[in-house]
């Protein structure tokens, strides 16, 4: 049902390449003696002056091309991700997440696999950040209203092994 | 004879004007029934139009206080493919005239014409005038180019027809709920 | 719109600040890996490594827990020690050198890494604690490419699997003898039957004699075991850490509030974990809050019903069951309408409910747990919420109970209460029940008669809690009901006045059971559903109200009774329409709990089936029934709640609360208070089912099985509380 309009193209250059090779010349012919000079501006064609244009923070969102799908206005929450109770190591709280608003995940009626509607569901997944003014600027680029969660810092309480042995207080081991 | 003819005449008269105050009476009794109701759905209206107000208020309240304390960093750039808004409108002009020579051909090929051809050409038209708001001259320029694209992509036949029903119909195939309502009755979201 | 959640530093912080700035000790200088630091000279390297940012590698250390010092895998090089040196247990002396990545430190680490594995079995495909493993991470880190073993010849030890219950699953074999368990059990969680048998290689972990860990913290010894050898039950085989998203939140299974991760998957939640949070929970939960979550599968309400004329229930859509209530709520009169709130809603439907009860005119909202009127009632804040911060017990001088039983209404804070006891000369005193609570404490009797023998200063522990530089009570609520509730609270807020002068705390602290309580009475509800009993009611909604306060026999005998709820229960079996509403997993809700604190929880996964998020049903209700409410969405039903009361806007915040010596004026303290103020949870089995998400539950089912056998085990002693 769909016709090709590439052969049309075809024969449409065709034709121009055609004149250009064909002996008439409809061309202007200067010889070298009677070449004027002229000025370069008399040439060009007067440039109009540019206007310059204001930039807002949240320029990507009209510039980049990003999908209408991803330009809703959605609630973000800016974090540092608390220690994983199941292990001791700190290094994974130090920098900064986003999670956005939890969307709706159901299951396909095809495969059983899971469904979602939100193409943003993944966002917080490998985005980290260094501080928290580059979290609050990506939040506002993409135009996301967002909440801060000061982070709890660790707390180190002194410890020593010489209260296990205490006589006198109850922080004395008697077991192993 | 003449007697009865004049008082059938007077009867007929007299019936007629009967007729004619009952028609009028009901009539007035409708625009009365009218009148009242409509008061009462004004009332209403009145009502939730008020409540819609506050909730507005209280929206542009906010808003302003955005205004006011976020700084937007505002830096100036100098545009690069169009100077000023109006060499601007000049491509988005070009853009559309050929866009719109190449519409016949678009519709035909890509099995469009269940619909008659200058519908078709509205919507093409409304493909444009839904960014008619837009200011930045760069991002015209970008959507210029994007234009462009589209018709390179359609005379070597890139597109698929249903693909082009889906975009250029998107939101006439599932019109999302606006308002609260709705909405909830629709789903989780 | 930015909105900064502040953690502003609490009273019990700035008073910890206060008194190390006024006496703190001279500082020693440290020098880790060439960087200097000064540190306070009772810390250990490993603290002062900490502080510096430095992670040094460890298996037995936890830093909540005592220091063991047995695994080895701390050494660090000091520099004019021969040997390696434990960091975990070695205090810094002034100018000490240490290195924690030279050459001899990872010959060390390899070294012990090496004998780890040994005698390790080669489980971790079928580990659960694959990806989240200790050893698997610090192997990899720290350990050699290749071990020495030749298991052909060798061989590697094997350890029976012990069965401490229903809830906790042992594979012994995987254990690294690290004995954080047997420190946990011993310290934090009071079960001293947990220990090791056997010396050297054949050590083994567990109770020796078969018994169930009976203790309400039993769970956390899952996360704190280091490699897989204590794993959830209910978790096993289920999902592998990098497969799952994590969502912070809040649990309303008890008032404390305590932080949760949710962790799920494809939109199933899988298991809670707890959440660091220094103020309420420190690093655990109980086991309620562990493991109640798989309820939330079970007996869950899916779609609007309607009784119809032969007294079923029968499927419904959203439309006829909005139009059925909004019909009646508008028939009826304001004086008939009331509405009666359980204990594990967010505020944000609280309010929602408020705002279209009193669109109709009517104020008959109400809670289901009772709370006195006098002394102000619920209009003061300071009677009913947990005045000092649960952070400010670990400062507790002499502590009196009265009427609760801490160790099954709030885990977390009773885990708090024997820290201090270790830590620390706190006496305390019950007034209520002598249950085993997890310390050594002064039982003054059953009646609240106790209370004016504190008063009058008869008695030892009346004496010291005189004398005490920061006494505190802590009643439950359970304890404030009727009359002579009103009267037992008058009492305690003189003996809380006459204690307070010159101290900066305010005594007296009420511990709530439930998580939607204090934010039901800062919103302003009424407690108590005595209020409808006065008149007829014709129209009843119940609002997760499960526990069985509200019978059809005291409204009028034509009631129309709505439930909003997640669970079908007691509630829903009355209710003549039900809406399916969301729990606590499953919406964006904000919940302040029993200090006063507004938290905010995340959803994790959506309502299952044509459940809704329960704000936006009443909302759906009020638009129905003609006088929708002004907000739309989430952003401007929190605009409301901050209209109402700013705190609950103000996350993780306490507000301290003003207004006591008022409290004290408008206090009853006239009235008999011999009464029996025994709490109702006493022993185990009672703490494992007290909601509607935990009767549901089957491992809450279990454990309560589990734990009411365990009375008959002849193994099972009455346990030692103090050490001393």
């Amino acid at each position: 049902m769909l016709r090709t309009s590439v052969s049309r193209c075809f024969q449409a250059t065709n034709t121009a390449l055609r004149s250009f090779s064909s002996g008439k010349d409809n061309l202007p012919v200067t010889r070298s003696h009677e070449a004027k000079k002229i000025d370069v501006n008399d040439i060009l064609e007067t440039k109009s002056p540019k206007v310059p244009v204001n930039v807002s923070s949240d320029e990507t969102m009209d510039i980049g091309g990003v999908p209408s799908a991803h330009q809703e206005a959605r609630t973000a929450r800016i974090f540092r991700p608390a220690r994983e109770a199941t292990q001791s190591p700190w290094g994974n709280t130090k920098l900064w997440r986003i999670e956005l608003d939890n969307r709706q995940r159901w299951e396909n009626p095809l495969m059983g696999w899971s469904g979602t509607a939100d193409p943003l569901s993944n966002v917080s997944m490998d985005l980290k950040f260094a501080t928290k003014e580059d979290a609050i600027a990506f939040c506002e680029k993409n135009r996301w209203e967002f909440d801060i969660e000061e982070p709890h810092e660790r707390q180190i309480k002194p410890k020593n092994y010489g209260q296990n042995f205490a006589w006198n207080r109850r922080t004395r081991i008697g077991t192993k | 004879m003449n007697a009865s003819d004049v008082v059938q005449r007077q009867l007929k008269e007299d019936w007629d004007n009967r007729e004619f105050e009952q028609v009028i009476a009901d009539n007035i009794k409708s625009i009365a029934n009218f009148l009242s109701s409509f008061e009462l759905s004004c009332r209403s209206k009145l009502a939730t139009l008020g409540d819609k107000i506050n909730l507005l208020e209280r929206k542009v309240e906010f808003l302003e206080a955005i205004a006011k304390t976020t700084a937007h960093a505002v830096r100036t750039v100098a545009p690069i493919k169009s100077n000023n808004s109006k060499e601007a409108r000049i491509a988005v002009l070009e853009a559309y005239k050929e866009f719109q020579r190449l519409t016949p051909k678009f519709w035909w090929d890509f099995g469009l014409h269940d619909m008659p051809l200058g519908v078709f050409r509205a919507v093409i038209k409304k493909q444009f005038t839904k960014n008619a708001h837009l200011t930045d001259v760069r991002v015209v320029d970008r959507l210029v180019g994007e234009t462009h694209q589209h018709m390179k992509s359609i005379r070597y036949a890139f597109y698929n027809p249903d693909h082009v029903r889906n975009y250029l119909f998107a939101e006439n195939i599932e019109p999302k709920p606006k308002d609260f309502l709705s909405k909830f009755l629709n789903g989780k979201e | 719109m930015q909105r900064i959640v502040r953690g502003v530093a609490t009273k019990a912080q700035q008073q910890r600040q206060l008194s190390a700035a006024a006496n703190a000790p001279k500082k020693v200088e440290v020098f880790i890996d060439g960087k200097k630091i000064l540190v306070d000279p009772g810390m250990t390297i490993l603290q002062a490594c900490a502080l510096v940012g430095v992670d040094i590698p460890r298996f037995c250390y936890h830093d909540r827990l005592s220091i063991a010092g047995n695994c080895r895998m701390c050494l660090v090089e000091v520099e004019k020690s021969v040997k390696p040196v434990a960091s975990c247990a070695m205090p810094v002396m002034n100018g000490m050198k240490v290195k924690t990545n030279s050459d001899f430190v990872r010959k060390a680490r390899e070294g012990v890494m090496e004998f780890m594995l040994n005698n390790h079995p080669l489980d971790c495909p079928i580990c659960d604690q694959g990806g989240e493993c200790d050893l698997q991470d610090q192997a990899v880190a720290f350990g050699s490419d290749r071990g020495r073993l030749q298991s052909r010849l060798d061989g590697k030890r094997a350890v029976e699997d012990k069965d401490i219950g229903p809830l906790v699953k042992t594979v012994m074999t995987r254990c690294i003898q690290c004995t954080r368990c047997v420190r946990f059990a011993n310290e934090v969680a009071a079960f001293p039957d947990f220990g090791t048998t056997g010396r050297g290689q054949d050590l083994q972990i567990g109770t020796y004699v078969e018994k169930f860990f009976a203790s309400e913290m039993s769970g956390n010894i899952i996360d704190i075991c280091p490699v897989g050898a204590l794993t959830s039950k209910q978790y096993a085989f289920v999902a592998r850490p990098w497969e799952t998203r994590k969502t912070e939140s809040v649990d309303v299974l008890d008032a404390t509030g305590s932080n949760i991760v949710l962790t799920h998957r494809t939109g199933e939640l899988l298991r809670v974990i707890p959440k660091i949070n220094d103020d309420i929970n420190e690093e655990w939960i109980g086991d309620q809050s562990r493991f109640a979550v798989d309820g939330l599968k079970v007996q869950r309400l899916l779609t609007p019903m309607i009784r119809g004329a032969d007294g079923q229930l029968k499927p419904a859509s959203w439309e006829e069951a909005l139009f059925t209530v909004a019909a009646k709520l508008r028939e009826t009169s304001a004086e008939q309408k009331a509405a009666v709130v359980g204990g594990l809603n967010d505020v944000e439907s609280l309010v929602a409910l408020k705002d279209l009860f009193n669109r109709f005119n009517s104020e008959n909202v109400m809670t289901e747990e009772e709370f006195p009127e006098t002394s102000g009632g619920s209009d003061i804040r300071a009677n009913y919420i947990f005045n000092d911060g649960i952070a400010n017990v670990e400062n507790a001088d002499a502590i009196l109970l009265v009427g609760t039983n801490p160790r099954f209404e709030a885990p977390t804070l009773n885990a708090r209460i024997r820290k201090s006891f270790l830590y620390s000369d706190v006496q305390i005193g019950v007034i209520g029940s002598e249950s085993e609570l997890n310390y050594d404490y002064d039982y003054l009797g059953a009646s609240a008669k106790a209370i004016d023998d504190v008063l009058s200063g008869k008695g030892e522990f009346a004496k010291t809690f005189a004398n005490a530089k920061q006494p505190l009570i802590i009643v439950g609520a359970q304890a404030l009901k009727g009359e002579a509730g009103a009267a037992i609270l008058g009492k305690l807020q003189q003996l809380a006045d006459k204690l307070s002068a010159g101290k900066n705390v305010q005594v007296l602290n009420v511990l709530q059971r439930w998580a939607g309580q204090t934010g039901a009475l800062d919103v302003g509800y009424k407690a108590g559903t005595a209020a409808l009993r006065k008149t007829p009611v014709k129209f009843l909604y119940l609002l997760g109200a499960d526990e069985g306060k509200v019978n059809k026999s005291n409204l009028d005998p034509q009631a129309f009774i709505v439930y909003q709820g997640h669970h079908g229960d007691a509630g829903a079996q009355i209710a003549d329409v039900i809406f399916p509403g969301a729990a606590y997993t499953e919406k964006d809700g904000t919940y302040v709990n029993t200090e006063g604190r507004s938290q905010r929880g995340y959803p994790a996964v959506s309502p299952p089936g044509e459940a809704r998020v329960d704000w936006k049903i009443i909302r759906a209700v009020s638009e129905v029934a003609g006088k929708s409410l002004p907000y739309n969405d989430l952003k401007e039903i929190r605009q409301r709640l901050n209209e109402i009361a700013p705190h609950l806007a103000r996350y993780r915040d306490i507000e301290p609360s003003p207004f006591i010596k008022q409290a004290l004026q408008l206090a009853q303290t006239s009235g008999s208070i011999d009464v029996d103020v025994s709490p109702a949870l006493r022993e185990l089995a009672d703490y494992y089912q007290t909601n509607v998400i935990s009767r549901n539950s089957r491992s809450m089912a279990q454990a309560k099985k589990a734990a009411l056998e365990n009375k008959e085990n002849p193994y099972a002693e009455a346990p030692i509380h103090a050490r001393l």
